[in-house]
C-alpha cells in the first residue's frame, strides 16, 4: 500500500482544533469578565426584521451553593434588552416582563421558546453573526456571553419547550 | 373465603382517583374552552387584506383546508415558534401539504399592515397567507374563531405594548367547516402527524 497515515501532530484537523482551543483560551477572559459562579451557554437570537423585536434564548448554569438572581440584560445590538416570560393560561399566551429570574444553586435555568426569553427591542444584527450580551445579577455580578444570530426558523432543535431535554428532542 | 383475596394496595385506589380527577379537569377545561359558546360554530366568513392589498374572504379558500392561526409580528417568542413548526410540518407532509393553506391573521392591525404581514410571513414559508384588516374586520374574524386578544401595555411609549392572544391552530375543511383544533405549541412532527390524520 502506498498510502501512509499522516502523523497525528501534523494532521490538519487536529492542528486546526489546537489553534481553535488556543484561540478560545485567549478569548475566554474577555467573554467571562467578572464571571462569578454563573456561566452562560447556547445563547442565540431569532432575528426576524429590524422593525420588530428579536427573542433571545440561553442556558444559565449556577455552579455555586447559593441561588443567583438575574436582574437585567444589555447588548449593543439591541437598544433595550428586556427579561420576558411567556405565560400560558387556558390556551391564551401572555408575554410579561420579569424583574428577577432566579437561577437555582448548583442548577440550570433555560431560557427557551414558550418560557423565559430575552426581548431585544431594536435588533441591529444579522443571521450568522454573533453579538455580545451582558447579564447582570443581584449583588452586582456580570457575565458577558456571545450569542449566535439565527433567522426565523431559529437555532436547530430550538422548538423544544422549557424543561424538556434537548438531547431527547433530537431523535 | 375472603382471607384469600390479595391485599389491595391503597396505591391503586389513589391512582384511579387521580385519573378520574384528571379526566374531570381536562374535560371541564375542554368544555369551557371549546364549548363555552355552546352551539356556536368555529369560523365563518371574513373580509381581510392579503400582503398585496387585495381583499380576501373565507370563500377564497374553498376547496382547500385552512390551518388558521392568530398572532402578531411583534411577538418574539410564541408566534415565530408556531409559524416555524407549521412551516416544518407542511414540508414534512409531502404532497398532501398542497391541500392545506396556512393562514396567519394578525390581532395587532395597528402595527401589522398587509405589507408588514407579508414580509414577516415570507421569513417562515411562502405557503403562509398572512392577513390583516381594519380593527373591526379583525374583531369580527377573531370573534368567529373564538379567539381572545387584548392589548397589554408594557411601557410609556405608543409602541410599548404586547398582545395577549389565544394560541390555537384551527383546521378548517375544504367546505369552510371547522374540523379540529391543533395545539400550537406542539412539535412540527406531531403537527404533521395530526394533519396527515385529519386531511383526507
Amino acid at each position: 500500500m502506498t498510502h501512509r497515515p499522516t502523523p497525528p501532530s501534523f494532521h490538519p484537523t487536529r492542528r486546526r482544533a489546537a489553534l481553535l482551543a488556543l484561540g478560545l483560551a485567549l478569548l475566554a477572559p474577555a467573554g467571562a469578565r467578572a464571571a462569578g459562579p454563573v456561566t452562560v451557554s447556547g445563547g442565540w437570537f431569532r432575528y426576524l426584521l429590524a422593525s420588530i423585536p428579536s427573542g433571545g434564548y440561553m442556558t444559565l448554569h449556577n455552579a455555586s451553593a447559593t441561588p443567583a438572581v438575574l436582574t437585567g440584560a444589555s447588548s449593543p445590538a439591541c437598544g433595550s434588552l428586556m427579561l420576558h416570560r411567556t405565560e400560558s393560561r387556558g390556551g391564551t399566551e401572555r408575554m410579561v416582563a420579569v424583574a428577577k429570574v432566579p437561577v437555582p444553586a448548583r442548577g440550570t435555568l433555560r431560557f427557551a421558546p414558550g418560557g423565559y426569553h430575552l426581548m431585544c427591542m431594536q435588533p441591529r444584527m444579522h443571521p450568522h453573526e454573533t453579538v455580545p450580551v451582558t447579564l447582570t445579577f443581584e449583588g452586582g455580578g456580570r457575565v458577558t456571553a456571545s450569542f449566535t444570530v439565527f433567522g426565523a426558523s431559529g437555532a436547530p432543535g430550538s422548538a423544544a419547550k422549557p424543561g424538556t431535554d434537548m438531547r431527547k428532542m433530537r431523535m | 373465603m375472603s382471607g384469600t383475596a390479595p391485599p389491595r394496595s391503597g396505591g391503586h385506589g389513589y391512582a384511579l382517583v387521580g385519573v378520574l380527577l384528571a379526566l374531570l379537569l381536562f374535560g371541564t377545561a375542554g368544555a369551557l374552552w371549546f364549548g363555552g359558546r355552546a352551539g356556536e360554530a368555529v369560523g365563518g366568513d371574513f373580509t381581510l387584506q392579503n400582503p398585496a392589498g387585495q381583499t380576501v374572504t373565507a370563500r377564497s379558500f374553498r376547496g382547500k383546508y385552512m390551518l388558521v392561526y392568530f398572532g402578531y409580528t411583534h411577538c418574539p417568542d410564541v408566534c415565530p415558534t408556531t409559524l416555524t413548526d407549521v412551516s416544518a410540518a407542511l414540508r414534512a407532509m409531502g404532497p398532501k401539504a398542497a391541500r392545506v393553506v396556512p393562514v396567519f391573521i394578525t390581532v395587532d392591525p395597528a402595527r401589522d399592515t398587509p405589507a408588514v404581514m407579508g414580509r414577516y410571513a415570507a421569513l417562515f414559508s411562502h405557503r403562509i397567507v398572512a392577513l390583516s384588516g381594519s380593527a373591526a374586520e379583525i374583531a369580527k374574524v377573531a370573534g368567529e374563531y373564538h379567539v381572545y386578544y387584548a392589548k397589554h401595555v408594557t411601557g410609556p411609549g405608543p409602541d410599548d405594548y404586547a398582545m395577549d392572544h389565544s394560541s390555537v391552530l384551527y383546521l378548517m375543511g375544504p367546505d369552510g367547516r371547522f374540523i379540529a383544533p391543533l395545539q400550537a405549541e406542539d412539535s412540527a412532527s406531531n403537527l404533521a402527524a395530526g394533519l396527515q390524520r385529519l386531511i383526507r
